[in-house]
C-alpha cells in the first residue's frame, strides 16, 4: 500500500496539477531571484575589489615618489631613517623595498604584521589576494611595481594591504542575500500554490458540475455557464458527450419499455390460452388446440429474443463478420427461390435486376435482404411487383427492394427504422415481431453501410440498403 | 432403445425434455447438477449426453473436458442460453458434438438428436440409401422421381428436395427453422410463412388426390411425413 503510495508520488505524471504550478512558478521565481542576487553580489565584489586595488596602488606610487625624492638628495642609508617617519600613518599599508633576487632591503615598520600578506610570489604590476593562515579572518591585496631609479637597479617595491574589512562587508551581504533568497523562494512557492490554486477553481468548479449529473439529470448542460476559454471546449465535449449519451439513454428506456410491452402480449396470450383451456374438462382436440397455440406464441417471443439478441450484439459491435465477396445477383436468385412460391401464391411479380460484387457476411445479407421481400410480399396487394435490384453508384454498391404496394405515409418514415415500431399500430399481435427493420438497419450498419427508404402512400415503397466500396476492405 | 444422459440444472425443463425424449423412444438418465452428472458420464454407458452449461457445482464444458480426459468419448450436445460465437467455438473445440440456444423447440432437439445417434451408430462410411418408400409413397433419389402407386408426381426441384428430407426423416416432425435451412439454405427465423406455402403445395400434388395423406402439419412445431391411422 505505501509503496504503492510512494510509486505513484515518484510518478511525475500523477502530480496534482496545483503542485505541477507551484513548482515550476517557484523553479522560475528561484532562477530569477538567484540571478539577480548573484549579478548584484559579483558588480559589489567588483566595485570593492577595484577600490582596493586602485587604494594600494596609490599608496605603492606615493611610497615610490617619496622614494624617488628622498634618493635624489641623499645616499641610501641616511635617508632610511627619514623615510620611516612618514611611514607612521599606515596602519592597513605595509611595503617592501626588494633587490633583484628577491632579498628585502628595506621595509615600513609595520611589515611584520604583514608577513602573510607580503608572502609569495608576484608579478610586477600584478594582484594576489591573499588570506591570513594564523588568523583566518584577515584578508590582504599584494601588488609590486618597479621601484625606478637611484634604489639600485633591477629593485621593486611591494606593497600589501588589508581589506579584511571589505571581505567582512561582502560575507556579511553574502550571507544576508542568501536569508532573502531563501525567503523570496519560499514565499513564492506558497504564492504559486495560492495562485494555482485560484486559478484551478473552475476545473474543481467543472468537476464539482459533472459530479451533480446522474441519469435523471442527463438533460442537463454545463456549457452555457461562463467558463474559461481554456475550459470552454472541454465544457463543450462533456455537452456532446452528455447529449450522446442522453439518447442512447432515452433510447435504452423506450427500448426497455417497449420490451416489456411488447413481450406482454405473447405472454398474456400464453397464459390466457392455457387458463381458459384449465377452466374446465375439455375434449382432447380442444387441449391440442390450446398448446398449439401457445407454442406459436411461444415461438414468436423465441423469434423476437433471438432478434433482440442480435441487435444488442450489433449495437455493443459484438457480431462478428465473417465478410466474403458476394455477388448480388446469385443471393437474389437465392432469394427468388425462397420467395418465389409466396410470391407465385399472392400473384406478385418478384423479380432481380443489375449485378453487384461486394463483400459481406452472405447470412447477414440475406437475413437483410430477405426481411425486406417479406415486407414487400406482406403490403404488396395481389398483380403487384416486388423488384430487387443491384447496382454501384458513387462508390457504393446498392441493394434495393420496392415494390408497387400500399406505401407508408410520409409520417412514419422518420421511425421506420426503429425497434418495435409499428405503421399499423392494431397490427401489433400479428406474428410479426416489430424488428425486421431494425434488424436491416442493423446489418447494414455492421457493413459501414446505411439503409434509406422513400415512399409514398398508393404508390408504393423502395428500401436501399448502401454498401460503400471504401469500407470494404478494412472491415475484413 | 439409445440410452441418453440429460443434465439439467431446471427441473421444468428436465421434466418436458426427458418425457419428449422418452417419449421419442429412448431412455434417459436425468442429473440434476453438474457433479452428478460428470458421475453418471463416466459410470453410465450413454450413447449421448445432453449438457446443460451452465449447471450448478460444474459446469458443462468442465464437464466434457473432465470426461474427455478420463478418454470418455459419449458424444456432447450443448444446450445454453448464450449464443455468442465464442461460446459456441469453445464448445465445439472441447469436442461437442452440437450445439443449441435456448429456447429452442424440441423438434430442433430431437432432429438433432437422431442426427448425432445415427452417425455415431453408423459410422461414418455408411452409404445413404437413394430409395425410399412410405406407404405407397416411393422416392427415387438418383433418377428424381417421386411416385404414388402407379402415379408419377411431378415436383419442381424444390419440392422435390422438401419431399426428401421429410421422407429420409419419416416420423420426425421438422421445423419451419430446419426445412427452410435444409431446403434453401436460408439459416435464419424469418416472420414469414413461405415454409407453410410450399408445404401447401407440394400437399395438393402428393395428398390431395389421395385417400391416404401422408403430410401432416403439427401446428406450431412444424411438420411430418408418416402413415397415420
Amino acid at each position: 500500500m505505501s509503496s504503492k503510495f510512494v510509486l505513484e508520488l515518484l510518478d511525475a505524471r500523477r502530480w496534482s496539477l496545483t503542485g505541477r504550478l507551484t513548482l515550476f512558478f517557484a523553479a522560475a521565481v528561484a532562477v530569477i531571484v538567484l540571478g539577480v542576487s548573484g549579478m548584484m553580489y559579483a558588480e559589489l565584489v567588483h566595485q570593492l575589489h577595484e577600490k582596493e586595488e586602485l587604494e594600494l596602488r596609490d599608496d605603492l606610487h606615493i611610497q615610490l615618489d617619496v622614494l624617488a625624492y628622498l634618493a635624489k638628495r641623499e645616499r641610501l642609508t641616511q635617508w632610511q631613517h627619514e623615510w620611516r617617519e612618514h611611514q607612521e600613518e599606515y596602519q592597513r599599508f605595509a611595503w617592501q623595498l626588494l633587490t633583484p633576487d628577491g632579498v628585502v632591503r628595506l621595509a615600513s615598520a609595520n611589515a611584520p604584521e604583514f608577513a602573510e600578506g607580503l608572502a609569495g610570489h608576484v608579478g610586477i604590476g600584478h594582484f594576489v589576494r591573499s588570506r591570513d593562515e594564523a588568523d583566518p579572518a584577515r584578508y590582504f591585496l599584494m601588488y609590486r611595481v618597479a621601484a625606478g631609479p637611484g634604489t639600485g637597479t633591477g629593485a621593486t617595491l611591494r606593497g600589501a594591504i588589508d581589506v579584511t574589512q571589505d571581505e567582512r562587508v561582502l560575507q556579511r551581504y553574502l550571507r544576508k542575500l542568501a536569508v532573502v533568497v531563501a525567503l523570496a523562494i519560499c514565499l513564492a512557492t506558497a504564492m504559486g500554490w495560492w495562485l494555482a490554486r485560484r486559478g484551478l477553481a473552475p476545473l474543481r468548479a467543472i468537476s464539482a458540475e459533472i459530479g451533480r449529473i446522474n441519469a435523471e439529470k442527463l438533460n442537463s448542460r454545463i456549457a452555457n455557464e461562463a467558463w474559461p476559454s481554456d475550459l470552454r471546449q472541454l465544457a463543450l465535449s462533456f455537452d456532446d458527450m452528455l447529449a450522446r449519451l442522453q439518447r442512447s439513454f432515452d433510447q435504452l428506456s423506450r427500448f426497455s419499455s417497449d420490451l416489456a410491452h411488447e413481450f406482454r402480449s405473447p405472454i398474456n396470450n400464453l397464459v390466457a390460452a392455457a387458463s381458459v383451456t384449465l377452466g374446465r374438462a375439455r375434449e382432447v382436440a380442444e387441449y391440442q388446440n390450446t398448446l398449439e397455440v401457445m407454442v406459436e406464441e411461444g415461438n414468436r417471443l423465441s423469434r423476437m429474443v433471438s432478434s433482440m439478441l442480435f441487435l444488442a450484439r450489433a449495437d455493443n459491435a459484438k457480431q462478428t463478420l465473417h465478410l466474403e465477396p458476394v455477388s448480388a445477383q446469385a443471393e437474389f436468385h437465392r432469394l427468388i427461390e425462397f420467395f418465389g412460391i409466396m410470391a407465385e401464391e399472392q400473384q406478385i411479380t418478384l423479380s432481380a435486376t443489375g449485378e453487384a460484387s461486394l463483400n459481406a457476411d452472405p447470412l447477414l445479407l440475406r437475413r437483410a435482404l430477405s426481411n425486406l421481400i417479406a415486407n414487400a410480399l406482406h403490403h404488396t396487394a395481389r398483380g403487384g411487383t416486388v423488384a430487387m435490384q443491384a447496382r454501384a453508384e458513387d462508390g457504393a454498391v446498392i441493394l434495393s427492394v420496392s415494390d408497387n404496394g400500399a406505401g407508408i405515409a410520409p409520417e412514419h418514415l422518420p421511425h421506420l427504422f426503429d425497434r418495435f415500431y409499428r405503421v399499423d399500430a392494431a397490427r401489433s399481435s400479428s406474428d410479426s415481431t416489430g424488428l425486421g427493420l431494425a434488424v436491416v438497419r442493423s446489418i447494414a450498419e455492421l457493413h459501414g453501410g446505411s439503409v434509406s427508404v422513400s415512399s409514398a402512400p398508393g404508390q408504393g415503397s423502395r428500401f436501399d440498403m448502401r454498401f460503400p466500396l471504401s469500407t470494404q476492405r478494412w472491415r475484413n | 432403445m439409445p440410452r441418453i444422459l440429460l443434465v439439467e440444472d431446471q427441473p421444468t425443463a428436465a421434466a418436458y425434455l426427458s418425457q419428449g425424449l422418452r417419449e421419442a423412444g429412448m431412455t434417459v438418465d436425468v442429473a440434476p447438477d453438474g457433479p452428478d452428472g460428470l458421475r453418471q458420464l463416466l459410470t453410465g454407458q450413454h450413447e449421448l449426453a445432453i449438457l446443460d452449461v451452465m449447471l450448478p457445482g460444474l459446469d458443462g464444458w468442465n464437464i466434457l473436458e473432465t470426461a474427455r480426459r478420463a478418454h470418455n468419448c459419449t458424444p456432447v450436445l450443448f444446450l445454453t442460453a448464450r449464443d455468442d460465437v465464442e461460446d459456441r467455438v469453445r464448445g465445439l473445440d472441447l469436442g461437442a458434438e452440437d450445439y443449441l440456444v435456448k429456447p429452442f423447440a424440441f423438434s430442433e432437439l430431437l432432429a438433432r438428436v437422431r442426427v448425432i445417434l445415427r452417425r455415431s451408430s453408423a459410422g461414418p462410411a455408411a452409404i445413404e440409401p437413394t430409395r425410399f418408400e412410405l406407404a405407397d409413397l416411393s422416392l427415387d433419389l438418383v433418377r428424381h422421381r417421386a411416385t404414388r402407386g402407379d402415379d408419377r408426381v411431378d415436383l419442381t426441384p424444390k419440392e422435390f428436395a422438401l419431399l426428401a428430407l421429410l421422407i429420409k426423416r419419416a416420423g420426425e416432425v421438422q421445423s419451419r427453422t430446419v426445412i427452410a435451412d435444409q431446403v434453401w439454405d436460408m439459416n435464419f427465423d424469418s416472420d414469414t410463412n413461405v415454409v407453410e406455402v410450399a408445404i401447401r403445395r407440394l400437399r395438393t400434388k402428393l395428398d390431395d388426390p389421395y385417400p391416404v395423406k401422408l403430410l401432416h402439419t403439427v401446428r406450431g412445431v412444424g411438420y411430418v411425413l408418416e402413415v397415420r391411422a
